[in-house]
């Protein structure tokens, strides 16, 4: 069994390589040495797109200083030929290791605090600035006067005397950088890399790291982009800060990425190939000096009436096109409903002894003046059914942020089979074997269902076990139906079934579930009540949050009742409704002297 | 680097930093009101600095003079770009705004490029060299002065306008929660509108001042949008007290590296300081920006 949806993707990617080919076919047939340069700059910012969009459009991180990597890749290469006598092609790899070190050190801060996106945009706008004037002040790396490259030609100096010989190279070297992305892409790295993009936190509760991943590809990024700033310097033979670090060449590749379609496979290899020789014309007709500066003007223009007339670039807009013409598919185009498979008992990556497994104790969390929790202690025993309930604003789902790893307890601890998991990331808990779902649902608009709960399920299972997870769940949980579906799509009802299918595929041995069930039907609801039921028989152990007191009394072994951030009262469904203190929170108080 | 040098240094540095925190306070304003970070800011500001060029070598006028008649031009350009650009992605992710504003940069810087090359332009005044002792050897120019001090009663005035005025009140609700706000009553997209031309408007009496005593070229404003990008995150995204702080910090931070390594490096500086900030405090300087 393949992943749906692969195929399409190995098609667009094929198709990409087919056009830089194409572009170094129609450069050497024409045999015109201008065409020949034309067609090397080209497929070099093709090959910076392509860079630029394995963070900037597939992880949604988008970089505005791309350009220090090209930089760093230029000015290592170069120097260490001049200063040591390196061999360009081992400086390129130096060059490269050392972007990807920079785009580590860049990408700390943002990404382990989660910073805004735009705090990161503009972290690489300013190392890429910071860079520029560094350099031009250091005499070692020539100033503002500049390197020049001086070696005979050679394919292992990486100069040539024919143009072909560098449109040749970089066809090549943009190809392998198009095969790595893409094989990244289509294996598990590319669910990953999709989920962070559309919605980090419901990646993070499915077990994904938000920092390796970014950082990650962050550093992919980097190493290419250096890769081809050794190709420019060997190329044009003279690099200076403003040529290879300057903030317009940052700008230029994310401008011809997004006006190809960031984030797709194609359009990083289609905007360069537009917008370049577009450019070109543009500089010709205009017969240089001043006003050939017209060109970069009209690629300002270009990425302003894109973003505004047409998101998503032409990539995106042509898929758009062709989508509205194609009559839908039929929901179910891969074939019937699989044989009723089982979920299985929990696989928890270290088994727990005690009976005892998750302890919360004296837990308190504040929020400037508001004290949402207030030492708040109970206990969830290995296979039951916990209902966690009060009144609104009880503190219910903050006390679920900080069991998730979500919020940061201002006070007491949590403990999971004996071990301390407050201050934990997210994804750590979730990969310890506690997964949680949202009250306000938290879906990837542009990823399927199937796609979602096989994100999930591939934090812990190579590709084809993960097939046959993502599969057992969709069908547990009643969306095998709906699998070629966006989650943007689909109903309420199912968005709830989903965020408990994203859970279960992580494979947890605790569930935590916030208010699955509201908004359902009755009929609905009963489903549900089914799937839990049959889940605890499997060994599973849930905690829920839940308003609709038809469910709570009738699954719940247990009740832990909060109301205004402490806990009121806890036992069995029969004890905590006869409680007088729980009846009061609920109902109000009667007026004293009554 | 000598006591005195570095008193200098602070000095020039500090005067300096109140025209960046009101470049910085006008940034902050629209992210405040519009959760829009506006990667084109400085080169706003550059047009306004070229306009003052332009007016000077055309019609002789003095920068201060020039000013009066750049306001209302920024703010109608403001206004503009506003309803032109801005209005229809509000709402839409902030990234696309970024990107959207990158381009709008990229088109100014290339403009100006085509049109006044890549030379340094500046505009010569009667009072340009005149100069303040101020004791221990410590002198500061007179248009620097000037400038600091426009700088430090425009931000005055925004403050009291905000503190002050019903409309003020309105733009702080507004910045508070958009949504709140409109159920209020306040007329959100056309608070929006008004406050985006202000604070493109406010830049030119930035301009003005700058001009007295600076020199331009077409990446001053990718220079300027860098530093006031970078005050407004460091004071905390939509925090304008944060905003003004920053403005002085860096301008301090920038001339004292300047004086102690080289001016190469003093933007280094500036990135590290900001880093180590953001590292202790990612909320800001006073923990009370937005970190979305």
């Amino acid at each position: 069994m393949t992943p749906p949806g692969r195929r399409g993707r190995r098609t667009e990617a094929a198709l990409a390589l087919l056009l830089i080919w194409c572009v170094v076919g129609a450069a050497l047939l024409g045999g015109n040495p201008y065409w020949v340069s034309v067609a090397t700059t080209v497929l070099m910012w093709v090959h910076l797109c392509v860079a630029w969009n394995a963070v900037g459009g597939m992880v949604g991180q988008i970089s505005f200083g791309n350009a220090a990597f090209f930089g760093i890749g230029a000015y290592t290469s170069t120097f260490l030929a001049a200063r040591y006598g390196v061999n360009p092609w081992l400086g390129m790899l130096a060059g490269g290791a050392l972007a990807a070190a920079a785009g580590w050190c860049v990408g700390y801060l943002p990404f382990r605090w989660r910073l805004s996106h735009l705090v990161f945009a503009l972290l690489t706008m300013a190392a890429g600035f910071v860079l520029q004037f560094s350099v031009n002040g250091m005499r070692a790396l020539g100033g503002t006067n500049g390197l020049y490259v001086n070696a005979p030609s050679s394919l292992s100096n990486l100069r040539f005397d024919h143009p072909a010989g560098y449109l040749l190279t970089i066809a090549v070297l943009a190809s392998a950088t198009l095969l790595v992305v893409a094989l990244l892409y289509q294996g598990r790295r590319g669910y990953f890399w999709r989920a962070v993009r559309d919605n980090e936190d419901a990646a993070a509760a499915a077990g994904v790291s938000l920092f390796r991943v970014k950082q990650e590809a962050l550093a992919v990024s980097a190493f290419a982009t250096a890769v081809a700033g050794t190709f420019y310097a060997q190329q044009i033979g003279y690099i200076d800060p403003h040529s290879v670090l300057g903030v317009d060449v940052a700008i230029q590749i994310l401008l011809f990425a997004v006006v190809g379609g960031a984030g797709t496979q194609l359009g990083p290899v289609v905007g360069p190939l537009l917008l370049v020789p577009l450019g070109e014309a543009l500089r010709l007709a205009l017969g240089g000096g001043a006003a050939a500066e017209l060109h970069h003007f009209a690629y300002g223009a270009a990425l302003v009436a894109v973003i505004l007339l047409w998101p998503g670039g032409v990539v995106g807009g042509v898929r758009r096109m062709l989508q509205s013409r194609r009559p839908p598919r039929p929901a179910d185009a891969q074939g019937s409903e699989p044989a009723s498979a089982v979920v299985g008992p929990p696989r928890a990556p270290t088994p727990i002894d005690s009976d005892t497994l998750v302890e919360v104790a004296g837990i308190g969390k504040r929020f400037g003046g508001l004290q949402a929790l207030h030492d708040v202690s109970f206990t969830v025993r290995r296979g039951e059914i916990l209902g966690l309930i009060g009144p609104n604003g009880a503190g219910k789902t903050t006390m679920f942020s900080i069991l998730g790893g979500f919020q940061r307890p201002s006070a007491g601890e949590v403990r999971y089979g004996g071990e301390r998991i407050d201050g934990l990331e997210p994804h750590e808990i979730c990969r310890r074997g506690i997964a949680r779902t949202f009250q306000i649902t938290q879906s990837f608009p542009t990823l399927t269902v199937f796609d979602t709960v096989l994100t999930a399920a591939l934090v812990r299972h190579r590709m084809a076990a993960a097939l046959g997870v993502a599969q057992a769940v969709l069908v547990r949980t009643g969306l095998w139906e709906r699998r070629a579906a966006l989650c943007a799509e689909v109903t309420l009802a199912e968005q709830r079934r989903l965020e408990v299918a994203r859970a279960l595929a992580t494979g947890p041995t605790v569930l935590l579930l916030d208010e699955s069930m509201a908004g359902l039907t009755p009929r609905e609801t009963d489903a549900a009540l089914r799937l839990l039921r049959s889940l605890r028989d499997e060994g599973l152990t849930i905690v829920l949050i839940e308003h609709v007191m038809r469910a709570v009394m009738n699954i719940c072994d247990r009740l832990v009742v909060l109301d205004a951030g402490r806990l009121l009262a806890s036992g069995t469904p029969s004890a905590v409704a006869s409680d007088p203190q729980v009846i009061r929170a609920y109902l109000g108080a009667a007026a004293p002297g009554r | 680097m000598t006591l005195d040098l570095a008193l200098q240094a602070a000095v020039s540095g500090l005067l300096m930093g109140g025209i960046y925190a009101l470049v910085a306070l006008a940034l902050a304003l629209v992210f405040g009101v519009m959760r829009v970070l506006n990667f084109a800011h400085g080169d706003l500001l550059l047009v306004a600095m070229y306009g003052t060029v332009v007016l000077n070598q055309a019609l002789g006028l003095h920068p201060y003079a020039s000013t009066l008649l750049l306001v209302p031009l920024m703010g109608v350009l403001g206004w503009g770009l506003f309803a032109a650009l801005i209005r229809p992605l509000l709402g839409s992710s902030a990234l696309m705004q970024a990107q959207l504003t990158i381009g709008v940069s990229f088109m100014i810087q290339s403009a100006a490029l085509m049109i006044f090359g890549a030379d340094l332009m500046n505009v010569r005044t009667s009072f340009e060299s005149s100069t303040l002792p101020l004791g221990r050897g410590i002198v500061v120019g007179v248009p620097l002065l000037v400038a600091f001090a426009v700088s430090v009663l425009a931000c005055a005035a925004v403050a009291w306008f905000l503190a002050r005025t019903e409309t003020g009140v309105r733009i702080r609700a507004t910045a508070q929660d958009p949504v709140m706000a409109r159920l209020c009553g306040v007329a959100v997209p056309r608070l929006q509108k008004m406050v985006f031309a202000a604070s493109i408007a406010l830049l030119a009496l930035a301009a003005g001042s700058l001009m007295t005593f600076f020199h331009v070229t077409p990446t001053t404003g990718v220079q300027f949008s860098i530093l006031s990008l970078l005050i407004v995150v460091l004071g905390g995204l939509g925090d304008l007290k944060g905003a003004f702080v920053g403005g002085l910090m860096i301008g301090l931070a920038e001339s004292l590296a300047g004086a102690a390594f080289d001016s190469a490096l003093a933007p280094a500086v500036i990135y590290i300081l900001f880093a180590l900030t953001l590292l202790f405090r990612p909320r800001g300087l006073f923990g009370r920006g937005s970190i979305a």
